[in-house]
């Protein structure tokens, strides 16, 4: 549909390069927040009086940064929209777009699209464009998002291919799944001999 | 009840199934007991949070998702409640800042819905529509240009 762009042109999309076949993508999010903090009053508590819980708790209160997730946009955000910071509010251009989204929530939203809307999509600028490339690495990704299953053994552009062949076609994303259902029943069976 | 501050340093006062239904809330309260101290939420304002709070009331009934809803199903952005479709009635900026807010909160089911907002946004549009609706600059070279041009075309023919 569209040509890809030369593959080190590609921006980097926040992933390692084995994820897609070793790793659940959700297992990249930012770790849980707050558990080391977390951890930390529970040992105390564990080997402590209570008496001294409420007062730690409040003594040493929870640090903002343990609030505040590593990907989190508005950090950038700020940073993009801070020269506006002297204009009249009525100036302000749009905190939020769709580049400015965290990469698991923009390719959350391009999962629900179909071919047609993810062309338009890759050719509104070149940051969307290399992101949605063939060649891109987002493809095993989007695919799992949106049928829980990346094919095994295949190129990212064959991925990508095959996701934008198959995604809104009801007859050929029933085949994905029953495929999907097929090999991990042989996995069981492999497994559990 | 559990007090949840945003941060412009606003309380809101919640009952403890509407403040579980974010994982961050149920896991920090989970760990540390119920505490009478205002949770803070440094990357939610008041106005976004309240707007949260609103979808987290109206869902408080419904079940608990055991499994992700899309185990076994491809994902579809057509299957939006009428009281959801209405909820998301909202400005674009609002929308990105309740996106935000439910990944930053763990809201699976708000940053769902968020997230086919979007997708049913961009369905059916042109690229020039998608840029004029979410602010995106056209950085394309003549060159590139040219090219997307003759992609189209060769598209189109075939």
């Amino acid at each position: 549909m569209w040509l890809m762009c030369d593959p080190t042109d590609l921006p980097t999309v926040g992933f390692p390069e084995n994820i897609h076949r070793t790793h659940n993508f959700k297992s990249h999010l930012p770790p849980p927040l707050l558990l080391p903090h977390i951890r930390q009053v529970t040992a105390f508590y564990n080997s402590g009086t209570s008496s001294h819980i409420v007062r730690t708790y409040k003594d040493t209160a929870i640090p903002k940064q343990l609030l505040t997730p590593p990907m989190s946009p508005s950090d950038s955000a700020d940073e993009v929209f801070a020269e506006y910071s002297e204009e009249p509010a009525d100036n302000y251009p749009p905190r939020h777009n769709l580049l400015t989204l965290p990469p698991h929530i923009l390719l959350s939203i391009v999962s629900h699209l179909y071919l047609e809307d993810i062309s338009a999509l890759s050719q509104t600028c070149s940051t969307l464009r290399s992101y949605l490339s063939l060649n891109s690495p987002v493809w095993p990704h989007i695919c799992r998002i949106a049928f829980s299953y990346t094919p095994e053994y295949l190129s990212n552009k064959q991925i990508a291919e095959y996701y934008l062949h198959v995604r809104g076609n009801s007859r050929l994303e029933s085949r994905v799944l029953v495929q999907r259902e097929r090999v991990e029943r042989a996995i069981r069976c492999i497994t559990h001999a | 009840m559990v007090t949840l501050q945003s941060s412009d340093k606003r309380d809101f006062q919640v009952s403890m199934e509407v403040a579980k239904q974010s994982v961050l809330i149920k896991n920090l309260i989970d760990d540390l007991g119920e505490t009478e101290d205002a949770i803070p939420l440094p990357n939610v304002t008041s106005k976004v949070l309240e707007k949260v709070i609103e979808y987290c009331e109206h869902h408080k009934h419904d079940p608990p998702v055991i499994k992700d809803e899309y185990d076994d199903l491809p994902k579809r952005s057509d299957d939006i409640s009428p009281w959801d479709e209405q909820y998301m009635k909202i400005d674009q900026e609002m929308l990105f800042e309740i996106l935000l807010a439910s990944n930053y909160m763990d809201i699976k089911p708000l940053l769902d819905l968020g997230c086919k907002t979007v997708a049913n946004m961009i369905r059916g549009k042109s690229a020039e529509e998608i840029r004029k609706m979410f602010n995106i600059v056209d950085d394309f070279t003549p060159e590139e240009k040219e090219q997307i041009k003759k992609e189209n075309e060769w598209a189109e023919a075939n």
